[in-house]
Formats: structure tokens, C-alpha cells, sequence
């Protein structure tokens, strides 16, 4: 065609108006939506953090309204308790003559006083700790009567009242009928009252008055403890069984004599106490000395030991803290103790009492000392007026305040948002605001000497159906496990994942790779909850069943693949060139079956030789010596070894040797190489194991230990999988982008595949496969659902492959639907979850840096 | 060795290129265009001038090889050699021989083969799935193709330079010796002594010797080619194939390896693909044109740039067609 006929438009030399329009809402679309992500990841970063936050305000404390101080009936002797209810509406005080009295907190004004005992009055008294839980009485006639004085709540409606009461605005409240009435903030009307009911009567022991008493109940029964005036030492259990079609409860009561009577060489102990379960008793002298009674057979005790609970001075105060199994002692020197029972001879010891914590010693005699129904908070007060609040498990001081005159009773209502205070004239409040004591950094990431722990530990409990638990809030626990579950999948996962990328991308055909690299992508569409439940359900019950092949398929599926490379060595050349197709891939595929069937007949084998014929019970520890399972461990660090050996000692010799051979001729050597170098590597493992048995080693108790049903070794497995397609399609991506000339100048040069791949292809390609990893590693520390289902949730530090874990996302996922909304709990979980976060982006940032680092290596080409 | 080939007037390979080139210009004015050969094709009369024609619609005809290149001794020897790609046939019935000691050139315009036929020689073309081939190659006598050769051994007695410089991102020093270590060889003296010496062979050692350990990729684009060179030749190969090693490199560069290709004449037997007319006619003692995926004409390169005996490689050579 001529120049002249072809037609051709004069190019507008102008942009259009709807390209440059185009063009900027691109780029505006493409910023908001970059910012937009990173804000996005800013904002659940703050979330975080501000949820979590409270944990680190400290408790404040401020005076009551006017009433604090306010003059109340003038006692000589300190009240024997006092009790407050949840809303702060009424108080009563037991009068240490036996009047029990009602205050109005609102108006401070005393609405009843009432004698449950009548004209009797109790010498000794013991009370619960938690809400609506009974309490003791002794008396001079040496009975014993059993009470229970709570305040019990109804809901009342506006027609049952008077009009002053239905004019109630919502927290104000009026009395009504004995009681308080109060409108709540949605409304309704409810009224509170003091219930004192008077229950059984005991006879225990002598006729002698009754100078201690105290009480527990545990599901084992009602258990008292009385201590008379001459001495007489006994512990009583009452069963109580109710009949279901009469309704009627019978009680049985048994007791046992501790001492009969006192000896007249010493004085009485001050207090006898007894733990929440009726299994130990205490007694106490004044001069710190403790007998420890083991009670736990209740018709044969023991006296476990003596000690003194005292450096010097004198015994001023003892009580329980929540829970009725730790011991809050103090002197006369202000000083304060917790010691709890603990078997810190080992697990198979007798508990004995351990000193657990030395609180902030106040500046005189304690006076008092109050734990709050509700956690481990203990109210001590102490003779200058001083009061202070302590968290027993972690010791920490929450807050202190002065008091004009000494308090010698505390109490803490059940909602711990005050402190109330009576001294012998007056009652005193202060509004405390003590919020989360109990998770502290120290708390969450320090080990704790929690109650009954022979040892400080990191441990995860964080909740109980019992109010009176102590919270274990140790995120170390859940850390580790989310440490030990990435390994072992890593370790099962990661090899696989490149070893994989590798074939594929150097080995395969172009054809072949693009089908195999989508199917392997298919497996990342499997949701991991149907791979967690697989493995729950399915894989660990039946590894458990066949763990003796299972065991073996690590040795022999590598043996068998190596068994057939050599075989495939054997063939002559122009079959081996022939077959270098289809028929090799077959080879290879064929060779994991015989792997497997190897590992099903050799497994049992195995079990015999090396672990005295049963694995579970070798695990347990219960059987076999240590050389079976150093034995099995060593054997891959032996074949290194080996494969080293004989690479430097063999290699340069043969290399002159051999240069004349035929290829049959050097297969055959390999062939006879590999099998000497199995019996080589035998012996260097049965050497080494016996050498470190000798030396008495033992792998039982480091990575090998009891075996559970699900633990880290399925988890590995399953999630292995779970990271198997996300670190294989990286990292093949990155091994593919390496530039095919150079490939092709390594191919050219006369390398193999192999040493093209290890030499040239790999390092140019370790930026992205490390990304790879470190991608599969974030999947692997985020990943919740394998291990919830899979891993046992058991929150336990401990490296044994055959044992679960617990895992931060996964407690989360337990954990935060039955957390109480602004908890400690809660906020811990949160805690955790930011924990997660800052490991995933460590991680995350590490492998760009990585990746940068050994990008710009190759950057130049 | 044949250093002093007839037609060769050695020393200067510029001044022999220069000769070249204005021996071209001259005769340009006086030999008729290529328009008028292929429309005189059109009018029906049939002479050579229609080869091309003739090729493109797959018509067979003898190339046309020069009498002085068949009676050197034969390091590669191309015999009816076809290739397909899938089901594009590239190569068509190749048949020549590569001189021993000698540099040969491959010319041709893009797209007609001369890449493929020499990444035949070693088998890189195995790498493509869809490659198909028919014929024989034989290095020094043994057969390419066969049944049971083994490629590693094979590409282990060829050297290859490619296009595009592609130094390995390692030392320099082990980019060199890249060869002898797959080879597994470890002693130090046996390394450094085919380092220095394959490096003074690339007429790189001066420039690198004190700065063996640094990364190869700070070399620039011309001292890694020369590199690559370096590298292939520390193999001790029997044949060195050079495809294109000037088009990413800039002038001075590229007279560097010219020279250097002078140089290694004698000593390997060198199979260059070039785009570069004069290139070949600078270095190379034969040349073979090609032309879609068949060879037109192959003869010493003096007589084939200065008499070819084909109009169509003269249009070729002289720059009128292609």
C-alpha cells in the first residue's frame, strides 16, 4: 500500500480530560486505599491497647462520703465480724456479747439489733470468707451451734409498697420492712434484708468452754474444729444426706481427738485453724510455733510438722485468704506472711507448708487482717491507724491510707469497691477502686509461687467455676506453646514445603509444574478446621494405635527412597536415559509405599528391640532402658555424620580411582557405599547411645516423655499441612523468578540439576523462599483452629513431642466468649492477643529485613 | 593448527574488517536491489535471485558450501539436522561442519535459527519441553544425539557464552572455577591455578586480580562478559559457542571481546552467532548464512563476504536485505 491511502488520524497532541480524571482518582483511590490498611492495622493495634490498658493503672483509694466516721454503739471489745452487702446498703456487726446489729449505711442509723444466741454469748467464733457461707459458734458449755447470717435479695413490685419508696430515683435507697429498698439502674425495686438463721447444735469434747473453734466445708462434709478450755483438741465431720423423697436431711457426725488435754507444761495455742477442704488443721502459739495436722485420713491423723511461722516478736494475727488453703500470719512488728501447704519434696511428698510471699512490713502490731470474699486481696490494718490492702498471690501493696484511730475490724463487700473499717466507736469507708491487681506484667510473664506450688512457676488458670480460685494469669504457658507448635510444624512443614518448590520448579516439566503447583495450592483451600478435626479425630487415635511403625516410617521411608536412588543407578544407561520420564516419577512414588509397608513390618521390631516391646510404657518411663530411644534419636545425626565421613575420607580417593570406571561400575560402588555406610551409621548410633546411657542420659523427660493422644507431633503433622501450600507456593514463585540464563549458564557449564539448584538457582532465590518461610511461620503462630482442636489445649511448658499444648490463639478462641466483658480475665485475653500481634509482626518484620538483606545481594543483576 | 588460513590476512582484524566494508559499499551501487530480484521472482523467470521465495514457501534446495571449509578437520559435525518447536519446524535439514581451531560465525537475519542450531550443539534446547529433533550432531565423532549420552558429560566438553552476561552471584574467583568445583574438585592450587589462568585466557586478570573475592556482579557489563568467558573456557572445552556475547555490550566492550576472540582462535574451536556483519567478517574464519531456519551459504568469510557465490547472501551481507 502506498503512503498516500493508508489512513491516518492526526494524533491529539492533548490528554484527554477523562485520562487526567482517570488518572488522579486512580492515584487518590490507590492512596486512600493504602493509608486505609495501614490505619486499619493501627487501629486494631489500638484497640488492643486500649482495652488492655487498665492492667497497668494502679488502684486508687479516696474517703467516703460524709458519713465516714460517723460515731456507731461504743464497744470495749473488738466485734467478733462484720458483713456488708453487695450494694453497700446495710452492715451488721456481731458484738462480740452475741447482739447482732443493723446499720443503714445510707443514714449510718442502727435499724434492729437481735440476740440469735438469746441470752447466751458466744467465746469463740469462726466465719466463711465467701458469701452465704455458715459459720460457728462455741460456747461456755463447750456446744457448738452452727449459723448462717446472710443478706438475702427480692425483687419487689411498686404496688407491694408506699409512695416515699416508689419516688426512689434509681441508686437512692429508703428503709422498708427491717430492710433496705433500692432502685436499681434498670429500675426495678429491690430489697434487702439480714437473714440470721441459727442451725444445728454440736456437743463436741468436754463440757469446758470453747476458746477457738474453727470450720470448713468441702464437698467431703461439714468439718469443725474446737479447742477447749482444758485442752481438749477435736475435729468433727458431719455428713449431710438428704433425703430426696422425704426432703429431710440426716447427718452423721464422727470426730477425732487431737489432744486430749492440754499439757499443763505449756500454754494453749492462740488459734486453730482448718483449710476450706477439712484436710489439714492448724495450731498456733503465740511465739509463731505451728503444728500441722494432716487430716487427710480423717480417722487417723498425723502431725506433719512443727515450725515456726515467726522471725521474732509475737504472733499478732493468723487467718486464711480466700480460698481457706493460704496463711496470712503477722506479729506485733507489722510484719506479714503468706505460707500455703505445698509437696515440695516432689510429687509423691506429704504437703508441708512453704513460705510463699513477705509482704511490706507496716510500722506496728497488726490488728486485723480481713481477705475479701472475692479474690486474693487482703485488708490488714495495723495498730498506728495504717491500713493497707495487699494482692497475696503476686505481694504487691495495692493501696494504703491513714486512719485517724485503729480499726479493728475490716471488712470488704463483695463487690471490692470499698474497705470499711471499725474502730471501737466509730465505722470508717473508703471508696477504693482496686482494678486488676492480679495481672501485672510481673504476673503475666514471671514465674509466680501460686498457691500450693512447691516452686514459682509460670502457669495459665484463669478461671474456675469456685470464686474462691486463685487466677493463674502466666502467659509464658501459652507463649511456649504457640513457640513448640510452630517448631514442630515447621519442622515437618518447612522441609517439605522447599523440598517440594525445588522439584517442581527445577525438575519438572513446564507442563507438569503449573498442574501440580494449582493442586498443591487446592490443599490451602482446605478450611483448617475440617484439618483439625481430621487430626483430632481421626490421625491421633490412629497414630496411637500403629505409634511403633509410625515411628519407624522416620527411618525407613528416607531409607527406602535412598534404597531406590541407588537401585536406579543400577540400571544401565541407556534404560536409565530412557526412563527418565514418566517412569522415574513412578519410581519415586513407588518408593514411599515401600517405605511404608517397611515401617508396618519393621515397626513391631523395632518396639522389641529397642523399646522393651511396649512404646507407650518405654515413653511413660515405666520400662526399658534409655539406650532404645537415644538410639532412634541418634540415628539421623549418626547418617549426617556418616554421609560426612565418608564424603571427606572416601570422596577424594575414589575421586582418582574411579575416574576410569563405567558408570555400572561406579553404581555399584555407591551401591556397596551406601550399604557399608548404613552399617556404619548402625554402629555409630549404637556406640554413641550406649556411651550416653552410660554417661546417664536419658531422652524420657526432654522431647520424649509420656505419651498423650493429641500432641505436638499431630499438630505438626496437620498443620504442617496447613503451611505446606503457603510456604511451597512462595517459595516456588521465587525459585521460578530466577533468571533463566543463569540457569542456563550452570546447566551449560556442565552442572547437574541438583548442583544448579544448591549452587546457583537457591541462593539467588533465599531472599523469597526465606519470605516463604517467615510467611508460613506467621501461619503457623496465628493458626487457631488445628491446634484447638488437635494439641489437647493443656497450657503446660514441656518440649515432649508426644505431649500437648495450648497455644495463644487458640486460648482466645476458648476463652474470650466466657470472659466477663472488663475482667482481669478479659483483659488478659486481650493481653495475649497482643502478644500474638507483636510476634507475627517481629516476624513479619524480620523476614522483610531478611528478604531486603539478601535482595540486595543479588540486585545487581 | 591452522593459524594462517589462505584467505586470512591476519594482524589486524580491524584493518581487515575496514577492507571489508568499503569493498561492500562499492559494490552496492553496482548490483541491482532486492525489490527488483523478488519481482523479477513474480514475473516467473526462475534463477537463484528467488531463493527466498523459495524457502518461504518450503521448496528444497543444496546450499551452497564453499569447497575450502569442508576439507578441515571437523570438531562439530551438523548432519541433516531438523528441529521443531511443538509443531513449528526452526530448523531445516542443517548440514555443516565446524572447523577445528577455527572461529566460525553464524549470520543471519533474526528468526532464522542460527541461536537454535547452536544451542543444539549442547543440548540447551533439551531445557524447552516442546522440542522435538531429527538428524545428527556429532562432537569430535561421538554422536550428540544418541541413546545413552549423558548431557552432563557432553555440556562438560562445551563451553557456552550467552547473550546477555550472566556472572553467577558469586566471587569472582568462584565464578571462574564454577566448573571444576561441580566437578568436585577441592585443592586450592589446582583452583587458583585454573583461575588465573582462564582469567589471563579472557584478558580479564589484570583488571581483576587483586579483587578475586569480590562479587562478580560489580564488574561491569563488558569485564563480565568476558568473565562468562573466562568461566567456560576454565572447562578446558573442545568447542566454545558464543551466542551473540557483543549485543548487550557497548563499543569499547565489545572490541575487547572481539579481540579476545581473535586471540582464543587456535586455541578453541569457537562457533560465534553474531548479528553483527562486521563482526563476523572481523573475527571469524568461516562464516554460514542462514536464513529461515536453513543454511544458504557457507564458505571462509573472506570469499563469503567478498564473493559470495549467492546474490541473496551478498543482499544479506551488505546490508539490503535483512
Amino acid at each position: 500500500m502506498s503512503p498516500e491511502t493508508t489512513p491516518r488520524a492526526r494524533r491529539n497532541r492533548k490528554t484527554r480530560r477523562a485520562a487526567i480524571l482517570g488518572e488522579r482518582f486512580a492515584s487518590a483511590a490507590i492512596t486512600a486505599g493504602g493509608i486505609g490498611t495501614i490505619l486499619a492495622v493501627c487501629l486494631i493495634f489500638f484497640f488492643l491497647a486500649w482495652v488492655v490498658h487498665p492492667i497497668f493503672l494502679s488502684p486508687t483509694v479516696q474517703a467516703g462520703d460524709e458519713l465516714s466516721g460517723a460515731a456507731v454503739a461504743e464497744v470495749d471489745r473488738a466485734p467478733w465480724s462484720m458483713g456488708v452487702d453487695e450494694d453497700r446498703l446495710l452492715a451488721w456487726t456481731l458484738q462480740h456479747d452475741g447482739a447482732l446489729e443493723l446499720v443503714d449505711l445510707a443514714t449510718g442509723l442502727r435499724l434492729s439489733v437481735q440476740r440469735p444466741f438469746g441470752d447466751e454469748s458466744p467465746t469463740a467464733a469462726s466465719f466463711g470468707i465467701g458469701t452465704g457461707e455458715r459459720a460457728a459458734f462455741g460456747f461456755a458449755d463447750g456446744s457448738v451451734r452452727v449459723a448462717r447470717i446472710e443478706f438475702l435479695a427480692d425483687f419487689l413490685k411498686d404496688d407491694e409498697v408506699s409512695e416515699d419508696v416508689i419516688g426512689l430515683e434509681v441508686g437512692a435507697s429508703a428503709v422498708h420492712e427491717g430492710g433496705v429498698v433500692g432502685r436499681t439502674p434498670t429500675g426495678q425495686l429491690r430489697l434487702t434484708t439480714l437473714s440470721v438463721e441459727v442451725l444445728e447444735r454440736y456437743e463436741l469434747g468436754t463440757d469446758a468452754p470453747v476458746v477457738d473453734i474453727d470450720h470448713a466445708e468441702s464437698p467431703a462434709g461439714f468439718f469443725l474444729t474446737t479447742l477447749q478450755e482444758d485442752g481438749k483438741f477435736v475435729v468433727a465431720r458431719v455428713r449431710e444426706r438428704r433425703n430426696l423423697m422425704t426432703g429431710k436431711t440426716t447427718r452423721s457426725l464422727v470426730q477425732t481427738v487431737l489432744r486430749e488435754s492440754a499439757d499443763p507444761l505449756l500454754e494453749a495455742p492462740r488459734e486453730i485453724l482448718m483449710d476450706g477442704l477439712g484436710q489439714s488443721v492448724y495450731a498456733v502459739w503465740k511465739d509463731g510455733r505451728l503444728e500441722h495436722w494432716d487430716m487427710r485420713v480423717f480417722d487417723a491423723p498425723v502431725l506433719r510438722e512443727e515450725l515456726s511461722l515467726l522471725e521474732e516478736g509475737e504472733l499478732a494475727r493468723v487467718r486464711f485468704v480466700t480460698g481457706k488453703k493460704t496463711l496470712a500470719v503477722a506479729d506485733d512488728r507489722g510484719n506479714l506472711w503468706t505460707w500455703f501447704p505445698a509437696r515440695v519434696g516432689g510429687e509423691d511428698s506429704d504437703p508441708t507448708l512453704r513460705l510463699a510471699r513477705r509482704f511490706e512490713p507496716g510500722d506496728s502490731a497488726v490488728v486485723a487482717l480481713q481477705p475479701s470474699p472475692r479474690s486474693r486481696t487482703l485488708a490488714v490494718s495495723y495498730a498506728s491507724g495504717l491500713t493497707r490492702l495487699f494482692q497475696t498471690t503476686l505481694g504487691d501493696k495495692l493501696v494504703e491510707l491513714e486512719c485517724e484511730e485503729v480499726l479493728t475490724t475490716l471488712v470488704i463487700p463483695p463487690k471490692e469497691d470499698a474497705l470499711l473499717g471499725r474502730s471501737s466507736q466509730r465505722l470508717w469507708t473508703w471508696e477504693i477502686e482496686k482494678r486488676y491487681p492480679e495481672a501485672t506484667l510481673t504476673a503475666l510473664f514471671r514465674p509466680i509461687p501460686y498457691e500450693g506450688f512447691a516452686e514459682p512457676e509460670h502457669f495459665w488458670a484463669s478461671s474456675s467455676a469456685s470464686d474462691d480460685f486463685e487466677p493463674q494469669l502466666g502467659l509464658m504457658p501459652l507463649v511456649f506453646g504457640t513457640i513448640k507448635a510452630t517448631v514442630y510444624s515447621m519442622i515437618f512443614g518447612a522441609p517439605l514445603a522447599i523440598l517440594a518448590a525445588i522439584y517442581t520448579s527445577e525438575f519438572l516439566s513446564k507442563r507438569l509444574r503449573a498442574s501440580v503447583k494449582s493442586t498443591v495450592e487446592l490443599m490451602a483451600s482446605l478450611p483448617s478446621v475440617v484439618l483439625g478435626f481430621i487430626a483430632a479425630l481421626v490421625l491421633a487415635p490412629l497414630v496411637q494405635d500403629i505409634l511403633p511403625a509410625f515411628l519407624s516410617a522416620f527411618l525407613t521411608v528416607p531409607f527406602a527412597i535412598l534404597t531406590g536412588a541407588y537401585l536406579w543407578q543400577m540400571l544401565p544407561d541407556h534404560l536409565a536415559i530412557r526412563w527418565a520420564g514418566w517412569q522415574r516419577f513412578l519410581a519415586i512414588f513407588l518408593t514411599l509405599p515401600l517405605g511404608v509397608g517397611a515401617a508396618v513390618v519393621v515397626g513391631p521390631l523395632f518396639e522389641s528391640l529397642l523399646f522393651a516391646g511396649e512404646v507407650e510404657g518405654w515413653l511413660d518411663g515405666r520400662i526399658g532402658s534409655a539406650f532404645g530411644g537415644t538410639f532412634f534419636l541418634l540415628v539421623p545425626a549418626a547418617a549426617l555424620v556418616t554421609v560426612l565421613l565418608m564424603g571427606s575420607v572416601l570422596g577424594p580417593r575414589m575421586r582418582e580411582r574411579s575416574a576410569t570406571w563405567t558408570r555400572a561400575q561406579v553404581a555399584r560402588f555407591e551401591s556397596l557405599k551406601f550399604v557399608g555406610g548404613t552399617l556404619v551409621l548402625i554402629a555409630v548410633a549404637a556406640v554413641l547411645a550406649f556411651l550416653l546411657q552410660a554417661a546417664g542420659f536419658d531422652p524420657r523427660g526432654g522431647v520424649l516423655d509420656t505419651y498423650v493422644q493429641r500432641n505436638a507431633l499431630i499438630v505438626g503433622f496437620a498443620m504442617g499441612f496447613a503451611i505446606v501450600p503457603i510456604i511451597y507456593t512462595l517459595a516456588e514463585d521465587a525459585l521460578s523468578e530466577v533468571p533463566s540464563q543463569l540457569r542456563e549458564g550452570s546447566l551449560a557449564a556442565g552442572a547437574t540439576t541438583w548442583q544448579t539448584a544448591v549452587r546457583i538457582v537457591i541462593p539467588f532465590a533465599m531472599s523469597g523462599i526465606f519470605s516463604a518461610l517467615m510467611i508460613g511461620l506467621g501461619r503457623a503462630v496465628g493458626e487457631t483452629m488445628i491446634v484447638l482442636m488437635a494439641a489437647g489445649n493443656t497450657a503446660i511448658m514441656d518440649w515432649n513431642v508426644f505431649n500437648g499444648f495450648r497455644t495463644l490463639s487458640a486460648n482466645v478462641a476458648v476463652e474470650l466468649p466466657e470472659a466477663v466483658v472488663g475482667s482481669a480475665h478479659y483483659r488478659t485475653l486481650f493481653v495475649a492477643a497482643l502478644v500474638l500481634f507483636f510476634m507475627t509482626f517481629a516476624l513479619n518484620t524480620l523476614a522483610e529485613m531478611v528478604r531486603r538483606h539478601f535482595r540486595g545481594r543479588m540486585h545487581a543483576l | 593448527m591452522e593459524r594462517d588460513h589462505a584467505l586470512t590476512p591476519k594482524r589486524s582484524s580491524d584493518a581487515r574488517g575496514v577492507a571489508l566494508a568499503s569493498a561492500m559499499t562499492e559494490r552496492t551501487e553496482s548490483r541491482t536491489p532486492l525489490i527488483a530480484t523478488l519481482e523479477r521472482a513474480e514475473t516467473g523467470r526462475t534463477r537463484p535471485g528467488g531463493l527466498f521465495e523459495c524457502i518461504a514457501e518450503g521448496r528444497v534446495f543444496e546450499p551452497v558450501i564453499h569447497d575450502e571449509v569442508a576439507t578441515d578437520e571437523a570438531v562439530v559435525e551438523v548432519d541433516g539436522f531438523d528441529l521443531w518447536y511443538g509443531d513449528t519446524q526452526a530448523l531445516h535439514d542443517i548440514s555443516l561442519s565446524v572447523p577445528k581451531g577455527k572461529v566460525t560465525a553464524l549470520i543471519g537475519p533474526s528468526g532464522c535459527g542460527k541461536s537454535t542450531l547452536l544451542r543444539s550443539v549442547n543440548r540447551m534446547n533439551d531445557l524447552i519441553d516442546s522440542v522435538r529433533i531429527d538428524g545428527q550432531i556429532r562432537l569430535s565423532g561421538d554422536s550428540i544425539y544418541g541413546r545413552g549420552v549423558d548431557v552432563i558429560e557432553l555440556r562438560k566438553r562445551i563451553g557456552m557464552v550467552f547473550q546477555k552476561p550472566n556472572p553467577f552471584p558469586m566471587s569472582i574467583y568462584e565464578n571462574v572455577v564454577y566448573s571444576l568445583r561441580i566437578d568436585g574438585v577441592r585443592d586450592r592450587f589446582t583452583l587458583d591455578e585454573a583461575c588465573e589462568s582462564s582469567l589471563r585466557g579472557a584478558g580479564l586478570w589484570d583488571e581483576v586480580k587483586d579483587r578475586l573475592q569480590n562479587s562478580a556482579l560489580a564488574l561491569s557489563g563488558g569485564q563480565q562478559q568476558r568473565l562468562c568467558i573466562a568461566r567456560a573456557i576454565a572447562a578446558e572445552p573442545e568447542v566454545l559457542l558464543l551466542d551473540e556475547p557483543c549485543s548487550a555490550l557497548d563499543p569499547i566492550a565489545t572490541g575487547k571481546i572481539e579481540d579476545l576472540i581473535d586471540d582464543l582462535e587456535g586455541l578453541y574451536s569457537v562457533l560465534i552467532v553474531t548479528h553483527n556483519m562486521q563482526q563476523a567478517s572481523r573475527v571469524s574464519d568461516n562464516t554460514a548464512f542462514m536464513y529461515l531456519g536453513r543454511l544458504v551459504e557457507y564458505g571462509p568469510t573472506e570469499s563469503l563476504f567478498l564473493s559470495p557465490r549467492l546474490k541473496e547472501t551478498e543482499d544479506y551481507v551488505t546490508g539490503r536485505f535483512g
